[in-house]
């Protein structure tokens, strides 16, 4: 008796419940659309946001700080957000509560920090980065797994995949979570290099240099002749019955207006899609 | 010799006394092990849970409706600031729904909860696990080692005092059989003290009587027969005290009477005798002086007898706890012959050993312990 007497005592607290599965959507913020999502998009909607509100409309956008594309994918699915941002095409399971309107798409660089004077890597380059060897002299930072940076440049150079996985379970790399985080990581990492957003980099003025690949070097035009090998598409999704809502600010976006903004924000806007 | 059996019932009632105390000793310890690590266990996830829930703080004052959508993210960073080593976190608000910021452990696990309270309202609960199964482990291992050490210990616990009870058995032996021949020396002196002053005074004074009726006239013929029939008498009474209580003993003590006894059969047999004795020689018990006494006269009996020696030798040695006597010649040795019996008898009772080196030798050692024990 004594003895499962101390047992209870030390067997620490009471596990969790099982959680409750909250199917109900939340109501949209009366005063201001909401958008959050992705980091690759976020410069973009904030350049979007600010040109939609000197048009003074009935509900200005607010931009949240990044959350990542399946952040923005689960607030946009809960009713937390009106416009969910992301950098990639929503999975079957995903479009089941919404819908997808396209953005622009956006080049996916290594970025190098202020003090590394190369200006290209070439695929070997890139490969020895990647595998930790130290010909380049320069330091790598990775994105965390889920990051889709990650997907648009090992599509390009699926070499990448596996030295990436290798080098991030084996600790040999600093990962950072965060667009905002990967610049920050960036700017103060002596000779680092790391992949990033060229709209990122050119909508907020990062002092970061995109190298560029194989003599190729990251622009707008590159995107739009399709040579640039790293591409990610960026979309905003949202919640059906909340289309009247955000039905204005889309109309925008794919106005001349707001492709002049996501061109001149560093992105290529996607051909003309009716809101 | 005295049997006393004390051994076998002090370790029949031993054994579930050790069988228990073992097995006390190899179950608590294990347990006793495995519930610090679960309190270990508990404490540590409570503290951490404390911590995760200061982070999820932190954010939900930061984006106090939306920062559940960057859990899972922030779940990454706790990894990277040292939260890493979790075996399992669960995250709910408080409306219970689950907060993607880490996973639920694979296998039994100890929990730790925090809540993150603002403004004295729960609004999130933290659970941090630490998986049992290392634990288990390890108690198994400490099981292992404990079953081992309690088979040792039970071991010794079962045969130190059962090894000190035999001891002591034997010594209580050789103390009854000491006691015993003590006692029946007493006897003997008693006995032969009533023979000496009893029949011995009553014939004495029976001749003294004849020989007066002899001066009054009594024929000398009857008074010769009369005196004859007296004397048998009191030959057979001398004989008799002299076999209960060797006289010499009395007279001169064991190492006079050995000598004299060494002295008169070297005499009458021819053979040269001798005695060697140390410069320090203990004074013994009247029983042990009585039994080496015998024991000399046997061996030097059966030296003359059986093994037609020129020369003997007859030599004591004592320490602080044992007495040796020494019987060695120069004869052809005789087999260990029923004459040897009564010596063997005799030793035993006193808890010593007889010692024949070589098979059919003539050369004996007897060892007799000084004080109750082995010898």
């Amino acid at each position: 008796m004594l003895p499962w007497a101390l047992l209870a005592a030390c067997a620490g607290d009471p596990p969790p419940p099982a959680p409750v599965d909250a199917k109900g959507v939340l109501a949209p913020t009366p005063d201001a659309l909401l958008a959050m999502g992705s980091g690759a998009a976020t410069p973009l909607l904030q350049a979007l946001a600010r040109a939609y509100a000197s048009g003074r409309p009935p509900l200005p956008v607010h931009v949240e700080p990044s959350v990542g594309t399946g952040g923005g994918i689960a607030a946009a699915t809960d009713g937390a957000v009106d416009l969910g941002l992301v950098g990639r095409s929503l999975r079957p399971a995903e479009s089941v509560a919404l819908e997808a309107f396209p953005l622009a798409l956006d080049a996916v660089v290594v970025a190098a920090a202020p003090d590394v004077e190369r200006q290209s890597l070439s695929r070997e380059e890139l490969r020895q980065l990647y595998a930790g060897e130290h010909g380049t002299g320069l330091t790598l930072l990775l994105r965390d797994p889920a990051e889709t940076a990650n997907d648009a440049l090992e599509r390009a150079y699926p070499e990448l995949r596996a030295l990436r996985e290798s080098g991030a379970a084996s600790a040999r790399f600093r990962v950072l979570n965060h667009d905002d985080a990967m610049a920050h990581a960036l700017l103060t990492t002596p000779r680092s290099v790391g992949v990033f957003s060229f709209g990122a980099i050119q909508s907020w003025k990062l002092p970061l240099r995109p190298l560029a690949l194989d003599g190729l070097r990251p622009s707008v035009e590159a995107l739009s002749s399709r040579r640039w090998p790293a591409v990610r598409p960026l979309s905003i999704v949202f919640r059906p019955e909340r289309r009247a809502r955000i039905t204005p600010f889309l109309a925008f976006v794919a106005s001349a207006e707001g492709r002049a903004v996501t061109r001149a924000a560093g992105y290529l806007p996607l051909p003309e899609v009716t809101p | 010799m005295i049997r006393v059996d004390l051994a076998r019932p002090f370790a029949r009632r031993l054994i579930p006394l050790v069988l228990i105390s073992s097995g006390l000793f190899a179950a608590a310890v294990p347990l006793a092990f495995h519930l610090e690590g679960r309190r270990e266990l508990a404490t540590s996830a409570r503290a951490a849970a404390g911590q995760v829930a200061r982070v999820v703080e932190l954010a939900m004052t930061d984006r106090p409706l939306l920062w559940r959508y960057d859990a899972t993210k922030l779940g990454e960073q706790l990894q990277v600031a040292g939260l890493g080593n979790l075996d399992g976190l669960e995250v709910q608000d408080s409306a219970g729904r689950r907060v993607a910021m880490g996973s639920l452990p694979k296998g039994p696990a100890v929990w730790g909860r925090a809540d993150v309270v603002m403004e004295h309202q729960r609004l999130a609960s933290v659970w941090v696990a630490n998986r049992l199964g290392p634990l288990w482990g390890s108690t198994g291992l400490v099981a292992l080692l404990c079953a081992l050490l309690s088979v040792v210990l039970g071991g010794a616990l079962y045969l130190y005092p059962v090894h000190t009870v035999m001891r002591a058995e034997t010594r209580i032996a050789a103390l009854l059989a000491e006691r015993r021949v003590a006692l029946q020396e007493e006897e003997r002196r008693r006995i032969a003290r009533e023979l000496h002053d009893g029949a011995g005074q009553a014939i004495t004074a029976a001749r003294l009587q004849l020989l007066a009726l002899r001066q009054q006239g009594l024929p000398a013929s009857s008074a010769a027969a009369v005196e004859r029939h007296l004397d048998e008498a009191l030959e057979e009474v001398r004989r008799s005290t002299s076999a209960l209580l060797p006289a010499p003993l009395a007279e001169l003590g064991l190492l006079g009477a050995l000598e004299r006894h060494c002295a008169t059969y070297s005499q009458a047999t021819g053979v040269d005798i001798a005695l060697e004795v140390p410069s320090f020689f203990p004074e013994l018990p009247a029983a042990l002086q009585t039994a080496v006494y015998r024991i000399a006269q046997e061996a030097l009996h059966n030296t003359i007898r059986h093994a037609s020696a020129s020369r003997a030798v007859v030599r004591l040695q004592a320490d602080a706890r044992t007495l040796a006597l020494e019987v060695d010649d120069d004869g052809r040795g005789f087999g260990e012959a029923a004459t040897c019996q009564s010596i063997r008898e005799r030793v035993a009772g006193l808890g010593g050993a007889v010692d024949w080196p070589e098979a059919g030798s003539a050369r004996l050692r007897v060892t007799l312990p000084l004080v109750g024990g082995e010898a």
